[in-house]
């Protein structure tokens, strides 16, 4: 097949009023378009989610694009198996991907930790006036840093509902828990992250 | 609802809940806490960088599926080769067994037993006279020289 032969993405200004299952379906069939258009659909959303596991907004893009490749994949080996019985649970899926990518990442991360000379030594030497803009960047920095080592349920649903600003019937669609779990889950989640506070 | 209960489901926007707090003081004062705790532990708003990078996702992940799209179909298309050089190769290797003189009748192995009584008696009735040489002396040529 030629380069030129290959349907290319088009650029759609306006969203469709499509659902995603029809579009993920459409995609499936061999309409390009529809690929583009889930992802312009979703791009913020997940960008939101997987941000919080990225040390730089390249990682996280780079996490969102790998989130939405395996989610294409996914649709794409498990609609004929599903047929036409329901719905496609796209953005859910979109959702357990993204979190477990930044999961995975975020061990890595951690195996190959790496301290960047310049922010040891701006962290070592504050400015007198910044002192208390300071000691709220560490207060913050120390809350970020325990969100990150909550109960993997626990964060899964605080990021969700926080960073993802999901009602909790929907993140516990996506987490594969009821609503009721979810809130559960958020309940312990803050009450550890106020210990932190203390 | 005890003010516990209220503490544990204030952040999940239950009604009861919503009720206690207003007519709860420590209940309100341990609300903002949760609500303080929340802000801290919030992602700030996208910044112009992020914001930048998701122009051009669409197009990255569309050219990535196709990348890997014709990766793939390399891949197929080098084990698909691979198989049908390896079943070609059998059958060659099978048809070239078929065809040799030497596989259709295998040679039988002849065993002679050590006790047959033939190989006995030929050995005790050893005839030497099949070596013996006849011996002339030529008077003319004593040294045996060629002439």
């Amino acid at each position: 097949m030629t380069e030129t032969s290959v349907p290319h993405l088009r650029v759609v200004t306006a969203p469709s009023d499509r659902s995603d299952d029809t579009l993920c379906r459409a995609f499936v069939a061999g309409e390009p378009q529809a690929f583009g258009e889930l992802v312009r659909r979703h791009q913020e959303l997940i960008f939101r989610v997987v941000r919080r596991y990225a040390e730089s907004p390249d990682e996280a893009r780079d996490l969102t694009q790998r989130a939405f490749l395996r989610a294409f994949e996914a649709a794409r080996r498990s609609l004929p198996r599903l047929g036409r019985s329901g719905p496609v649970p796209f953005r859910a899926w979109l959702l357990r991907i993204a979190l477990n990518l930044g999961k995975n990442h975020l061990r890595a991360r951690r195996r190959w930790k790496l301290a960047p000379v310049a922010n040891l030594e701006s962290l070592a030497s504050p400015a007198p006036d910044a002192a208390d803009g300071l000691a709220r960047a560490e207060e913050q920095a120390r809350v970020k840093a325990a969100v990150l080592t909550l109960p993997r349920r626990q964060r899964e649903v605080l990021t969700l509902r926080v960073d993802g600003a999901l009602p909790f019937a929907e993140v516990g669609e996506a987490l594969g828990i009821t609503e009721g779990n979810a809130k559960v889950h958020f309940c312990m989640a803050v009450k550890r992250l106020k210990e932190e506070l203390r | 609802m005890t003010c516990e209960e209220c503490q544990a489901l204030a952040t999940t926007g239950d009604t009861a809940a919503a009720e206690h707090l207003a007519g709860c003081a420590a209940c309100r004062e341990e609300e903002a806490k949760t609500k303080a705790a929340l802000a801290l532990a919030a992602m700030p708003a996208l910044s112009g960088e992020e914001a930048a990078q998701l122009g051009p996702l669409a197009a990255s992940t569309w050219s990535a599926w196709r990348r890997a799209e014709r990766r793939k179909s390399l891949w197929r298309s080098v084990a698909g080769l691979a198989v049908a050089a390896a079943v070609g190769g059998l059958i060659a290797s099978a048809a070239l067994l078929r065809a040799s003189p030497h596989s259709s009748a295998p040679q039988r192995a002849v065993v002679a037993a050590a006790d047959d009584p033939a190989l006995l008696a030929s050995d005790d009735e050893f005839d030497t006279s099949a070596y013996e040489v006849p011996w002339t002396f030529d008077s003319e040529n004593p040294e045996g020289e060629a002439p």
